[in-house]
């Protein structure tokens, strides 16, 4: 019983730490946001496109 | 550029290597609880399915709705190119429980014998990412940072990036996040089998748990990947949510039942 109160409990707390971490990173992704323009061909293959 | 073993990418030699010993030893599991051999194969074989087609919906989710988040120019995708392993986890925790029933198998049950094979399957996948090359991390300075050679994918997204100048033959260290992904799956299989050996947990919480481990281990993981894929972002913690979700409700409203006869119950 007490093994199974752990593991829910390390379920509950596992999803509270990496939603919370991935939240905060698209927040940050969110505020650094900046459309540039970019040649090569790492912009979608063409000669220019728009990366964030 | 990136190793392949008889012509064939080894990539996609990981997911047959996966294939290969987790689908036995799934079948071996669900046997050994006491489950139908060839339904157990072929649930397996369902479930492999499932994870490559949901895999592949996810990546060309992303093409259609985030164009730009694919670094990968057009010319350089071939037919095999894209998947993404969380819409594959994701497609299996919906459908899997249907695979099943139409098997005549209980799911709840049938799902807690056999998903400790899952993370496993996700061990060699990801390491067939570290030896492909893509899903590389941000550059880092950790003494455990890897360096990428020349033909990688890293290589050409810092060239690209300003990051490197012209003509540099290695990448930047950087995070190795697929040997993270690897980690991580090595833990969630540790953790599925010392408490499946319990059988203390109810009916369905094991899978459910593993889906919430894997989509909360991969949220927290996701922000060292170089590039930001916004539907991994926006999938992954919400199937995290709604999985931790099931899994509680399950704890609490569920029931551990006995297993067929003569089975051994789940990895003990």
């Amino acid at each position: 019983m007490k093994r199974s109160v752990v593991f829910l409990a390390g379920i509950i707390c596992a999803t509270l730490v990496g939603v919370s971490i991935s939240v905060l990173n698209t927040v940050a992704q969110v505020g650094d946001f900046r459309p540039v323009r970019v040649s090569g061909t790492w912009a979608l293959g063409s000669e220019e496109g728009t990366l964030s | 550029m990136c190793p392949s073993v008889a012509g064939l990418p080894t990539y996609f030699v990981m997911w047959g290597v996966a294939c290969l010993v987790c689908g036995p030893l799934g079948a071996w599991l669900g046997v050994r609880a006491g489950f139908p051999a060839g339904k157990s194969f072929v649930a397996f074989l369902g479930f492999a399915g499932l994870i490559l087609l949901g895999a592949k919906l996810l990546y060309v989710a992303e093409v259609l709705l985030f164009p730009l988040d694919d670094y990968v120019p057009y010319k350089y995708r071939g037919p095999l190119h894209g998947f993404r392993i969380p819409g594959g986890v994701l497609l299996l925790a919906i459908l899997g429980p249907f695979v099943s029933r139409g098997l005549g198998l209980p799911w709840k049950r049938f799902g807690d014998v056999v998903i400790v094979a899952a993370p496993l399957a996700l061990v060699g996948i990801r390491l067939g990412c570290f030896l492909n090359g893509c899903c590389f991390g941000k550059p880092s300075q950790v003494p455990w940072a890897i360096s990428f050679p020349k033909g990688s994918l890293a290589l050409a997204y810092q060239l690209e990036r300003g990051i490197l100048p012209a003509g540099s033959s290695w990448s930047v260290p950087v995070h190795p996040l697929q040997l993270y992904f690897v980690f991580a799956a090595l833990v969630t299989t540790v953790v599925l089998v010392l408490v499946g050996r319990s059988h203390v947990v109810p009916d369905g919480a094991l899978q459910f748990g593993f889906y919430a481990l894997f989509f909360s281990s991969t949220a927290a993981l996701e922000p060292l990947r170089a590039n930001y894929v916004t539907l991994n972002n926006l999938v992954v913690p919400i199937a995290a949510v709604l999985s931790a979700s099931i899994a509680a409700s399950m704890f609490f409203t569920g029931r551990n039942t006995e297993l067929p006869v003569g089975g051994h119950g789940r990895l003990s």
